[in-house]
């Protein structure tokens, strides 16, 4: 109990530091917004007229930013601590390291929805396939990214935890980091990607069940919960000094 | 050292054994003809890479568990050893789906996962030259761990997401009945291919070994000219 | 015909210079190693 509570604790201090401290969150919006014009300019202006073709170029432009955005998030994710010598004063509260690795997590996970929630509409704009989404395919999209952030920032907060000491921080990272999240990227883009179409492949009469056509969900659900094991128990040797 | 000069000398040996046996012994495949027979090294090779990767993954277990430098050191030297497999296997693949396939690479499921396995473990290797104190043994120990079991999940989401693009079929390669000769050849380069792993282990661990003692005793002259 | 060349050229390639790399490592830090321990002896 107790040390649930000094987990909502840190979750909080983290998204007070986010809120406080804008300037990180507005330079990771705009970067990440720069790599889906960077992707606009190199494939448009004219995408392709076929919408189910559209819909495959959007759903992999959206993924292929959040994973860059994900990576400087989670390059940041440690500096505040490492900055001002924090770490050590959190450990001394007595939580379990394994915790404070979940609290990371949990903080993580949240910032990044808040930015993939805000991004995801201007780049569905920009690439022309707003109107492919109901108003119930949104809110199923926001699930998808709600996955798909989970199991990324589950291996991506221990890898900072690693990487933030390394020279090169950004780089080391996403060294480290983009090929073990591949599965999510695959699992995530799909998934997205299946939202976007279905109503266009059920009006050629191709019947589809759309998202739950293939097994996508379930393997960004079984790589969150195989790496979030996986990473709280390994987690305190990355901290130990 | 005996061991490893009489390992030495009985890999040699099958090599030529192997070699023999590959291109003389074992009849040519019907279909694709002479490009076949980099199956009996292609194979082996992946063999060798997986086998390299799942010791690291035990050692790195071991070493948070007893922190030993001695499983420290082996769980490198098998991390090493089965990249430059993994080398193989992606330098050897394409060139025989070229031979066979006609195209250099299709997103087949198997080497895909190797090309992800590659990278990996090279993010492995850089994140050893990337810290110079003891903590790089516990995070290279963590990310053993971590990149090994990434790899069945690996394994399934490419194999998923390349049966989309292609009907099963087409990926799998078919399963011909082998030749009894074929077989053999197979195996006994198989088991040399295990045993020059194996030497390759013994002689990249003593490297390793002597590294640090070498290392350790810089330091510590370090130390005591600051003293 | 010709890639299968390659491929084979360059697999046995690699590994006897993998081979070889780790063994002239080996012999060089060992050299060091023994001039180290010398040089630690005669200083005491």
């Amino acid at each position: 109990m107790n040390q649930l509570y000094k987990i909502a604790h840190l979750v909080r201090k983290d998204m007070t530091m986010h809120l406080q401290n804008k300037e990180t969150a507005i330079l990771i919006f705009l970067f990440s917004l720069l790599v889906v014009l960077v992707f606009s300019f190199a494939f448009g202006p004219i995408f392709p007229q076929d919408l189910v073709e559209r819909g495959k170029l959007a759903g992999s432009v959206l993924w292929a930013s959040f994973a860059f955005a994900g990576v400087i998030a989670m390059s940041r994710s440690f500096a505040q601590e490492q900055e001002h010598g924090a770490l050590q004063g959190i450990l001394l509260t007595g939580i379990d390291p394994a915790n404070l690795y979940l609290a990371k997590v949990i903080s993580n996970t949240l910032f990044l929805i808040v930015l993939e929630a805000m991004l995801a509409p201007i780049t569905l704009v920009l690439m022309g396939v707003m109107d492919m989404l109901g108003i119930m395919d949104m809110f199923q999209l926001l699930g998808v990214i709600a996955l798909g952030t989970l199991g990324f920032s589950a291996v991506g907060t221990i890898l900072a935890g690693m990487a933030n000491a390394g020279m090169g921080r950004e780089s080391f990272l996403s060294v480290l980091l983009f090929p073990m999240i591949f599965p999510v990227v695959i699992g995530a883009s799909r998934s997205t990607i299946a939202l976007l179409t279905y109503r266009e492949l059920e009006r050629r009469g191709i019947s589809n069940q759309g998202i739950m056509d293939s097994n996508w969900l379930l393997l960004l659900i079984v790589y969150s919960l195989v790496f979030l094991a996986v990473s709280y128990l390994l987690f305190e040797y990355v901290i130990e000094q | 050292m005996q061991i490893e000069k009489l390992l030495g000398i009985v890999i040699t040996l099958l090599m030529v054994l192997s070699i023999l046996l590959v291109f003389s012994y074992a009849p040519e495949e019907k279909q694709m003809g002479i490009p076949q027979r980099i199956f009996y090294f292609h194979v082996p090779a992946a063999w060798n890479a997986f086998l390299a990767f799942a010791v690291t993954f035990a050692t790195s277990i071991a070493y948070l568990w007893k922190r030993s430098e001695k499983q420290d050191s082996l769980a490198v030297a098998s991390a090493e050893i089965g990249f430059v497999f993994c080398t193989i296997v992606l330098v050897s693949g394409p060139i025989w789906a070229k031979a066979t396939w006609n195209t250099w690479w299709n997103w087949e499921p198997r080497l895909t996962t190797t090309l992800i396995l590659w990278l990996l473990y090279a993010g492995y290797l850089v994140l050893r030259t990337a810290f110079t104190d003891d903590r790089k043994r516990n995070y290279a120990a963590v990310l053993g761990i971590l990149a090994f079991v990434n790899v069945p999940v690996v394994y399934f989401s490419v194999r998923w997401w390349g049966s989309i693009l292609h009907p099963v079929d087409v990926i799998k390669p078919t399963r011909v009945e082998m030749d009894p000769r074929m077989r053999i050849a197979f195996f006994v380069s198989l088991f040399t291919f295990t045993l020059f792993y194996i030497y390759l282990l013994l002689l990249r661990y003593r490297v390793e070994r002597v590294s640090q003692q070498v290392e350790k005793i810089q330091q510590q002259t370090l130390q005591q000219q600051q003293v | 015909m010709n890639y299968f060349i390659g491929a084979y050229i360059f697999i046995w390639l690699l590994l006897m210079g993998y081979t070889i790399f780790l063994h002239q490592k080996q012999n060089r830090l060992q050299r060091t190693l023994e001039f180290l321990k010398a040089l630690i002896e005669k200083h005491e």
